[in-house]
């Protein structure tokens, strides 16, 4: 999948969630190598936005380089208002959302040129659907979001979208542990769909808060249902919540729990698998499809994996297409745009 | 002056009902925030309001898509006041300039809209004045897409700026990368030439906006005005209010409802009973028995009251409301215990208050059981000599109260017609749950207002309720015995 084109394997998405395992993992080139794609798409011109303020030039965590986002003319962009002037590209602004982040307003601007833009969309992900219809009013075709994966986002690509999850060196030190952390991520985004249970009758809270984390309280409700084959859990699945649940005497085998999304899903690796392995099933409502993982072989820090391995360990692992978009030789083909 | 607290605004019904009204855009909501009640020196304003809440029905009436279709275009207005006292002081941002320019061209449209209105012309201070001056520097092309942006042709430096940039980036679209970071670099330098150009441009738009900000403020005050009544309209449409008489010396209510109480009615299968009464100046004393709706027929004349001065339809037949100077309410006040008072102090407390703000002008009092939080011989005492000032005041009173001697001072008595209906109820305790005996008596009240003699005798019959209400029978005889 040397020479892959993101456009290629994202198929006629709507929405395209870019998510990233970490920083420096080249998230921002994946979107940009995705923006100059669809730039000579004919039809509709993309949109731009982001979960939350992405899209500095200097990554203000780490201090490294950060390719800025560079649209095309014709294009359409959201983002808060106070970031406009610290984009260069030539802006007609078309509407003002009335969805306001810390930075301002969200506007919707088309591109009169090609140029660099900063993005800061709505923080909330249930603000993305309220956006995509203006933008779609305003004549948009594709919305690409810029996400993270702490942030909720994949919710955003449910229904008709892809997600492209970008990984690299900057993980860990390890690249068995990079794969590994990055083929757990990708089953994660992978879980099969399936309908709620008795859905018509409302919700099925399986875990409570407990102030001191102890989960004895979710134990009992699990009891309760138990017999049950599938559990509709309401809002996160935690760390905590889960590692109860797999210290618990209880039985296991042959219980499905069903989580809206897979942003919902907030566990380690080792408890996810823990519970796999005592033949407990992860299902989400709301399937998200996994179109590529992009790779970066270097990191941050200075290390970095042989690029070729690095590359073919990740796609024996994860399932999916993996490309690195780090390597220049297509970047600038003439034929590219 | 109107003086009411808002948790008298809020026990009256009045916030509730004030809440009703939805105007359609940001102007429209600071006009009904800020309209306060007409007191006698803005009596023209008031018979303005009620006049152009009248065109609007009429509007309506005639076919609601006109009104409607304004409403939707109202809706569309972004609040930019804000924006208009920045320009005052500096240039505006590209985000402002977008906010003006879009606020410009749905102006117009409302304004196109407001003038398609039948009877438009006889609407008061709806007189707009045309925002196309702003539009041609805001938005040379004038097409009505609502976009800010600044065509290339605007200035020479602009053009030139934006030529240099366009050509670099046709350029870095197929360059190599080796030849890219000094197309970038040179990129650059065009863009700090097309910022440079554009902060002029931004300069000069606000500058030129200058001399007419006053008149899109003062279309922005016409918008809000118009919002305002279009939403009273549809209100008074909705309940079929009717426009009060302002006026006159006495307070007169035909037929008046409380539509929070009538809606809450509604949902128990039940209608409100509306009531009517005449109050002329001097001490009007509504009595009944419990649970009789004594306060809720004090509540609806004080609540259409308020409607009609703050220039809203009323829920009545027919209405006429002098202009009174002064609003009193002196009710319990759950506040009270708060303040370390006992519900007595503080009526005491508030009925001070109120004497002090009376004056020449006509004040409208009204006391809900005044004087009750205190031993009965002493209350009534109290009471009647509170009546007997107030009678001698420049003031409309009306009091709800239990006591009969008190009535006997008054111009007017009304009783709520009430148990008369018991009659055809059983004569010992009603079987059932304590809210179906509840219900029964609800169902046997007639909540409609009689006038009587003044000081006439009320009704007894507490030992009767309490009978049907099931009241141990020898609690019942003994205090019968007593009677």
């Amino acid at each position: 999948m040397k020479n892959a084109r993101l456009k290629g394997l994202i198929g006629d998405a709507k929405t395209v969630v870019m998510l990233g395992m970490c920083k420096n993992a080249g998230k921002t080139t994946a979107l940009c190598r995705l923006i100059r794609e669809l730039a000579e798409e004919g039809g509709a011109p993309a949109a731009l936005t982001s979960i939350g303020r992405d899209g500095e030039s200097r990554d203000l965590v780490t201090g490294t380089d950060k390719p800025p986002i560079y649209m095309y003319e014709g294009m359409l962009a959201a983002t808060a208002k106070e970031l406009l002037p610290l984009s260069d590209v030539s802006r007609e602004i078309l509407a003002g959302t009335g969805l306001y982040t810390s930075l301002g307003e969200v506007m919707i601007f088309r591109a009169r040129s090609d140029g660099f833009v900063q993005l800061a969309g709505p923080a909330i992900v249930g603000h993305l659907e309220p956006l995509k219809e203006m933008l779609r009013g305003l004549g948009a075709g594709r919305l690409l979001i810029d996400g993270a994966l702490s942030r909720r986002s994949p919710a955003a690509a449910a229904k008709d979208g892809a997600v492209i999850l970008s990984t690299g060196a900057s993980l860990d030190r390890s690249m068995e542990r990079t794969v590994t952390e990055t083929a757990y991520a990708a089953r994660i985004l992978c879980l099969p769909q399936e309908a709620a249970p008795g859905e018509e009758k409302g919700h099925f809270t399986l875990f409570g808060e407990d102030k001191n984390g102890r989960p004895a309280e979710d134990l009992n409700a699990l009891q309760r249902g138990m017999g049950e084959e599938t559990l509709l859990i309401s809002g996160a699945l935690t760390e905590s919540q889960a590692a109860g649940l797999l210290r618990s005497p209880v039985r296991k085998e042959g219980l499905t729990l069903l989580v809206r999304d897979a942003g919902c899903l907030m566990l380690q690796r080792e408890t996810f698998e823990g519970l796999s392995r005592r033949g407990v099933k992860f299902a989400v409502r709301n399937a998200v499809r996994l179109a590529a993982v992009t790779v970066n072989p270097v990191s941050a820090g200075g290390w970095h994996f042989p690029e070729d391995e690095f590359r073919e360990r990740m796609q024996e692992a994860v399932g999916v297409p993996v490309l690195n978009v780090m390597t220049g030789e297509e970047s600038h083909d003439p034929a590219d745009i | 002056m109107i003086r009411l607290t808002f948790e008298q605004k809020e026990e009256l019904g009045y916030n509730t009902v004030r809440s009703w009204l939805q105007p359609a855009s940001p102007y429209g909501a600071a006009r009904l925030k800020e309209e306060g009640f007409y007191g006698p020196d803005r009596r023209e304003e008031l018979e303005q309001e009620f006049d152009n809440v009248a065109v609007l029905l009429e509007a309506l009436a005639d076919g609601e898509a006109a009104v409607l279709s304004l409403q939707q275009a109202l809706s569309g207005l972004k609040e930019v006041r804000g924006t208009l006292a920045a320009c005052r002081e500096r240039s505006l941002t590209e985000a402002e300039l977008y906010e003006l320019t879009a606020f410009c061209l749905r102006l117009r449209d409302c304004i196109r809209r407001a003038e398609a209105l039948p009877g438009h012309e006889r609407l008061h201070g709806a007189g707009f004045i045309s925002p196309d001056p702003a539009i041609r520097i805001l938005h040379p092309e004038d097409s009505s897409r609502v976009s800010f942006y600044v065509e290339d042709a605007r200035t020479p430096a602009l053009q030139e700026a934006r030529s240099e940039k366009r050509e670099i980036e046709l350029r870095l679209r197929t360059e190599a990368e080796a030849g890219r970071p000094a197309l970038l670099e040179a990129r650059q330098e065009a863009v700090r030439k097309e910022e440079d150009a554009l902060s002029e441009i931004y300069r000069d738009m606000s500058e030129a906006l200058r001399p007419l900000l006053a008149v899109l403020e003062q279309d922005a005050e016409a918008v809000g005005r118009l919002d305002a009544a279009i939403a009273k309209a549809l209100l008074a449409r909705r309940f079929g209010c009717s426009r009060p008489v302002i006026g006159g010396e006495s307070l007169v209510l035909e037929d008046a409802v409380h539509p929070q109480v009538a809606e809450a009615l509604k949902t128990r299968g039940r209608a409100f009973v509306p009531i009517s009464a005449e109050l002329p100046r001097g001490v009007t004393v509504i009595t009944g028995a419990n649970m009789g709706g004594k306060s809720i027929a004090l509540k609806t004349v004080v609540l259409n009251t308020l409607l009609a001065l703050s220039g809203c339809y009323v829920f009545c037949r027919r209405t006429a409301v002098p202009l009174f100077e002064n609003i009193e309410l002196i009710n319990r006040d759950f506040s009270n215990a708060e303040r370390g008072l006992s519900s007595f102090g503080g009526e005491i407390l508030r009925f001070n208050e109120a004497v002090s703000r009376l004056g020449d002008g006509l004040s409208f009092i009204a006391m809900d059981e005044f004087a009750r939080g205190t031993n009965t011989e002493e209350g009534e005492a109290i009471a009647r000599a509170a009546v007997s000032f107030l009678s001698k005041q420049s003031a409309v009173t009306l009091l709800t109260t239990h006591y009969d001697n008190t009535a006997a001072l008054a111009v007017r008595h009304y009783q709520v017609k009430g148990l008369k209906k018991l009659e055809e109820l059983p004569e010992g305790t009603v079987s059932g749950t304590g809210t179906d005996r509840l219900r029964l008596i609800e169902q046997a009240m007639d909540y409609g207002l009689m006038e009587v003699e003044p000081g006439t005798k009320c009704p007894r019959d507490a030992v009767r309720i309490s009978r049907l209400l099931g009241l141990p029978e020898e609690i019942l005889q003994e205090a019968e015995k007593a009677r």
